[in-house]
């Protein structure tokens, strides 16, 4: 009970100061925005692919003092190259628009998580609106995937359609197709909704022992 | 929902009050009001058993089935 009542309140602290912080955050870069001292750069990364892995400048890179007999570095290969451009007025509004989007909706995924852990607190865990909140979370970490896959895309979208590079004749988007179960929003995500069913179910049976006269 | 509650017809034809009725079935008021007002989703049968005693009746006299369709 004594554990339960620390992992709870420590939960709680942690969420509520993350919110706290992500609005502070979120609130000055607003005002940076508005104020224009953002600057007007955007970048991205491409991944190379193994044809222009070999076009790119290797850099050195040798054994530390000590440790020359232990292991040799072998080979360094380049795959990614990070392109900066410098955006006008809408293309600044094309980039900080979605990212607003995707705080906001981040930020209310935080605040979801605040208010099961507070219902868990008050002892009202049981209750419709938190298989509600589940399943919103759910859907949310399932979104922030197709996000990153979205974003891989116009990335290489964007790249064919207004920049040309004598160099850079192919790009292509990463797919991780075995992401670690642990870590991957997918596996997270549908953990969370199958949770959110299990929920359902027992609020179900909650409701049945109660109107049983 | 397709069994219906008949306990007022049965309240009303013993003259009993629903009040009577919760103490000697030993149940609460409001649980009482539940099964009248068709929110109940299941009857223990020994509530049944109980309020059938107290009302000197049958079970088919307080439930019912319509078919909804």
């Amino acid at each position: 009970m004594k554990w339960r009542k620390l992992i709870l309140n420590a939960s709680s602290w942690l969420l509520d100061t993350l919110i706290g912080l992500y609005v502070i955050i979120l609130i000055a870069f607003l005002v940076l925005l508005f104020v224009g001292k953002l600057g007007g750069n955007g970048f991205f990364s491409l991944h190379l692919n193994e044809e222009f892995k070999s076009l790119v400048d290797r850099p050195n890179i040798e054994p530390g003092p000590g440790m020359e007999g232990v292991f040799e570095v072998l080979e360094v290969e380049p795959i990614e190259h990070r392109v900066s451009l410098e955006l006008n007025t809408i293309g600044q509004l094309g980039v900080v628009l979605p990212v607003l989007i995707y705080a906001g909706l981040y930020l209310y995924t935080i605040v979801l998580l605040s208010n099961i852990v507070r219902s868990v607190k008050a002892n009202s865990f049981f209750i419709y609106k938190n298989v509600v909140r589940l399943r919103i979370i759910g859907i949310m970490v399932l979104l922030s995937q197709l996000v990153d896959w979205g974003s891989s895309y116009v990335k290489v979208w964007f790249f064919n359609r207004y920049l040309v590079s004598t160099d850079i004749v192919h790009v292509r988007s990463v797919f991780n197709l075995f992401p670690n179960i642990f870590s991957s929003p997918i596996i997270v995500g549908l953990l969370v909704l199958i949770i959110a069913e299990a929920f359902a179910h027992g609020l179900k049976l909650k409701e049945e022992q109660e109107l049983t006269i | 929902m397709a069994i219906i509650v008949n306990l007022d017809v049965m309240l009303a034809k013993r003259k009993m009050q629903s009040k009577e009725l919760a103490e000697i079935v030993g149940i609460t008021l409001a649980n009482l009001s539940i099964l009248k007002t068709g929110k109940a989703k299941a009857i223990r049968f020994s509530t049944l058993e109980a309020i059938c005693q107290a009302l000197d009746c049958q079970p088919g006299d307080i439930l019912a089935f319509e078919n909804e369709e």
